[in-house]
């Protein structure tokens, strides 16, 4: 009886070690800035880094993009800016405005703003899914 | 026979039960603010109702580009800070600030400042069209009440 709930339990430990394999995400921090002057853009950036503490929460829409070459995350996105961009898009984003109007001068400024928030990463060979993980 | 002919006349009273005293479960929108004569100013937005707000953001491609998908890319950017910056405008509002110099009756110097910081959520593009280095974007964001008092 005993050796039959310790195989039990040996076979539920590998199970659960292969399943973490299987499903293995990494964890990433990403955030997006872009500024417009009168309607043009002027500057754009897009920080990516390996979260160095696993993110908790529950995972919400996800996005896959199609991966060459074993690209880098950010290389992955910077090639699909796009599609990404429509997926960040959905998410909350802040923005801040200022216009300066001097006599007949008319100036403005837009910033909007992806606050860094964290996204589980799942690497395969041709494709990369990208997973938000909304923190409780 | 007689069970289901019961049963039908209990869930038609339900149904009836419910119809009628539906509006009594509806939740009170409260006051505004409370208006220059002390009474309750009930906000435009009813308890059940939705608002839909729609903007047109315009955006232009920058003259130096690698390619005619990149400026519809940069272009497409900028349409989308101007129309969250109609929906910011049109839900938070805007801070103003104007200064107007004058000098023997006549204005020297007019100077105004316009400033919009906000957090949006749940936009929606309509529709992207580029035209001649214009970009321009529809959103949309829907509103209802239910999410201004929580």
């Amino acid at each position: 009886m005993r050796s039959r709930t310790r195989s039990c339990y040996r076979l539920l430990a590998t199970y659960q070690l292969i399943s973490a394999f299987i499903l293995y995400a990494d964890d990433y921090l990403i955030s997006y800035r872009a500024s417009s002057l009168n309607s043009r853009l002027v500057h754009e950036n897009l920080w990516v880094s390996k979260s160095m503490t696993p993110c908790l929460g529950n995972r919400h829409r996800s996005i896959t993009l199609l991966r060459d070459n074993n690209n880098t995350l950010k290389t992955t996105i910077n090639n699909h800016e796009e599609e990404f961009f429509n997926f960040l898009t959905q998410q909350p984003l802040h923005l801040k405005s200022n216009q300066h109007i001097l006599n007949d001068k008319h100036n403005s400024i837009e910033t909007l703003t992806s606050p860094t928030q964290c996204y589980a990463v799942d690497f395969n060979d041709d494709f990369v899914t990208i997973t938000i993980i909304a923190s409780h | 026979m007689k069970y289901s002919l019961a049963l039908a006349f209990l869930l038609s009273i339900t149904a009836l039960n419910s119809s009628l005293f539906a509006e009594t479960t509806e939740t009170k929108a409260r006051c505004v603010y409370s208006g220059t004569d002390g009474n309750c100013v009930q906000p435009s937005l009813g308890s059940t109702q939705q608002l839909v707000i729609t903007v047109f953001g315009q955006g232009v491609a920058p003259t130096v580009t690698a390619s005619p998908a990149q400026a519809y890319a940069l272009a497409k950017r900028a349409a989308l800070a101007d129309g969250y910056r109609q929906i910011a405008e049109r839900i938070q509002g805007v801070h103003i600030e104007g200064y107007d110099s004058v000098k023997n009756m006549m204005l020297q110097r007019s100077n105004i400042r316009t400033s919009v910081d906000a957090m949006v959520r749940g936009t929606n593009v309509l529709d992207t069209t580029f035209k001649e280095g214009l970009c321009e974007v529809e959103l949309e964001v829907v509103i209802a009440y239910s999410q201004l008092i929580n």
